[in-house]
């Protein structure tokens, strides 16, 4: 397998819609950037991985044809990856081997999704469009049943079975959670919500699905991502500072049966990033990564992705909270960019962006939301809403 | 007079002021009993013609009727916690009418009148 960098970052900002731009130009906006960024042009580019998780979003099934001609990118290889919230990663992970394989020197890996365009052109509903997401879940016996939402079956399935297994998170800590990045997101340019929040407010706010309320609940935004990936002769060609893909791996799980051993648990999370870890070498992440950013769904995912990521014991994440090692100025910050909660959240768009985030933070070029840099490590968790489809990716910077 | 009348009196300039929450009553002309623990009466909120008032006797019967906590009623009404609090630990019941209905009426008139107090925030 060969070594892969990444070598272009683009990103829009969060937000809640763009009404005057389709998909195919928030797309070709993001690629634009990712292309400046690593200085090359469309003819540059061997192939193209889209990420993006929902078509009925967009108003346009199969949008990857008409991305690849918008694009300029005709006659090319190209695939779409969905992985639900988990897209952004998955589509990292076939952009990675399609490089490391020595099948494409520069890959485009580009995300785009919009979350505010769902339409029905047979009844002429705006929400016909949404229902259609129902059918994510079990369609068989369950009839989509569980595809009720990420947030109470996240709580209902994830963190209230978590917090009676192992005593923790408190409803306290995972509002602290929810303020830390909404604290956060106040410094980022990109952020699509910057309002100042207490504990209180938090716990006060709107019960969405007990214990979880509103404002520990991501958003949903409009919003496109793009990164360029090469192979190490190009990269080192094109980058000072390339930032190396030293793991990347998924895990899928399927939740609809509710086993016992999987209530309570992210055991996706925790197998990816095994196999991320082994991949690059690393033994104790809390101590040898410098930043993480991971899919905050609700704020209670945060508190138990620490746990299933390897950075404290099970039932021990909300320590992390309490001794302030998680927040911008601590041992190990998670979400500098603002979270899911705050920054915004769209499946696809999120992740692409975050790693993006990564890179930009190990090569110190993050502005407002910069972290210190010792190790030249961070990770990137994703992770479906229903705890389901997971990817864990490990980026180094080599001084 | 008790915490939770009290901080509907309170609430009541403001509601009947903005047009937002004027617009929303419109489409609801109902009458609610409240019957609150740590309440010295119960009383009556009544929603007619775009506006909201306070009477302590109605010559009809009410479309809901609200029982719990008064201290908790007062502080949904001052915006300091959600309706959905008191709804799910129980300390507000409802003996007629539909609670998805009046959570959606209370908090969409409540945040018209406290989305400044939001932002401000």
């Amino acid at each position: 397998m060969r070594r892969v960098a990444v070598v272009g970052v683009g990103q829009l900002p969060y937000r809640s819609r763009y009404a005057d731009k389709t998909y195919l130009a928030l797309a070709y906006e993001a690629t634009a950037k990712a292309l400046l960024d690593a200085q090359l042009e469309t003819k540059d580019v061997d192939a193209v991985t889209y990420g993006i998780y929902c078509p009925v979003y967009l108003r346009q099934e199969q949008p990857d044809i008409f991305l690849q001609d918008y694009l300029g990118m005709q006659g090319k290889p190209s695939l779409r990856v969905s992985a639900g919230a988990a897209t952004g990663g998955a589509a990292l992970y076939a952009a990675y081997n399609q490089v490391a394989s020595g099948q494409a020197d520069i890959v485009l890996l580009l995300a785009v999704q919009k979350a505010s365009d769902p339409f029905d052109f047979y009844t002429n509903s705006r929400w016909d469009g949404y229902r259609k997401t129902s059918m994510s879940g079990e369609m068989n016996w369950q009839k989509g049943v569980i595809a009720a939402g990420p947030v109470p079956i996240s709580t209902v399935a994830c963190l209230l079975p978590h917090m009676e297994k192992y005593g923790g998170p408190t409803e306290e800590q995972v509002a602290k959670v929810s303020v830390k990045n909404h604290q956060n997101a106040l410094t980022n340019p990109n952020a699509q919500l910057k309002i100042n929040l207490t504990v209180q407010d938090v716990l006060n706010s709107r019960i969405i699905s007990w214990p979880t309320t509103m404002y520990e609940c991501c958003l949903y935004s409009d919003g496109a991502a793009a990164l360029i990936l090469a192979s190490e002769e190009k990269a080192k060609a094109l980058a000072d500072t390339p930032i190396w893909i030293t793991g990347a791996a998924t895990s899928y799980y399927s939740l609809h049966r509710l086993e016992p051993h999987m209530l309570g648990r992210m055991l996706g999370v925790a197998e990816a990033s095994r196999r991320a870890y082994d991949q690059a070498g690393i033994k104790e992440p809390l101590r040898e990564l410098d930043v993480v950013e991971l899919q905050d769904l609700t704020s209670g995912l945060e508190i138990i992705a620490y746990e299933e990521l390897g950075l404290c014991k099970l039932g021990e994440g909300g320590r992390l909270v309490d001794e302030g090692i998680v927040y911008k100025g601590g041992q190990l910050p998670v979400n500098p960019r603002g979270g899911c909660v705050a920054c915004g959240h769209v499946a696809g768009v999120c992740e692409v962006s975050s790693m993006g985030d990564v890179v930009l933070q190990l090569q110190e070029r993050a502005g407002g939301i910069q972290v210190p840099i010792r190790n030249g490590r961070g990770l990137v968790e994703t992770i479906c809403g229903v705890v389901s489809m997971s990817s864990a990716t490990i980026f180094a910077r080599e001084d | 007079m008790g915490e939770a009348k009290k901080a509907v009196e309170e609430l009541l300039p403001q509601l009947n002021a903005s047009k937002g929450a004027m617009k929303i009553m419109e489409g609801w002309p109902k009458a609610m009993l409240l019957e609150l623990e740590g309440e010295e009466k119960a009383f009556y909120i009544v929603i007619d013609q775009g506006k909201m008032s306070i009477t302590e006797t109605l010559a009809r019967e009410p479309d809901l009727v609200m029982h719990g906590d008064a201290k908790e009623i007062a502080q949904f009404f001052r915006g300091d916690k959600d309706i959905t609090h008191p709804l799910a630990h129980g300390h507000l019941r409802l003996s007629r009418g539909k609670s998805l209905e009046l959570v959606v009426f209370l908090s969409r008139i409540l945040g018209a009148v406290h989305r400044k107090k939001m932002e401000a925030h």
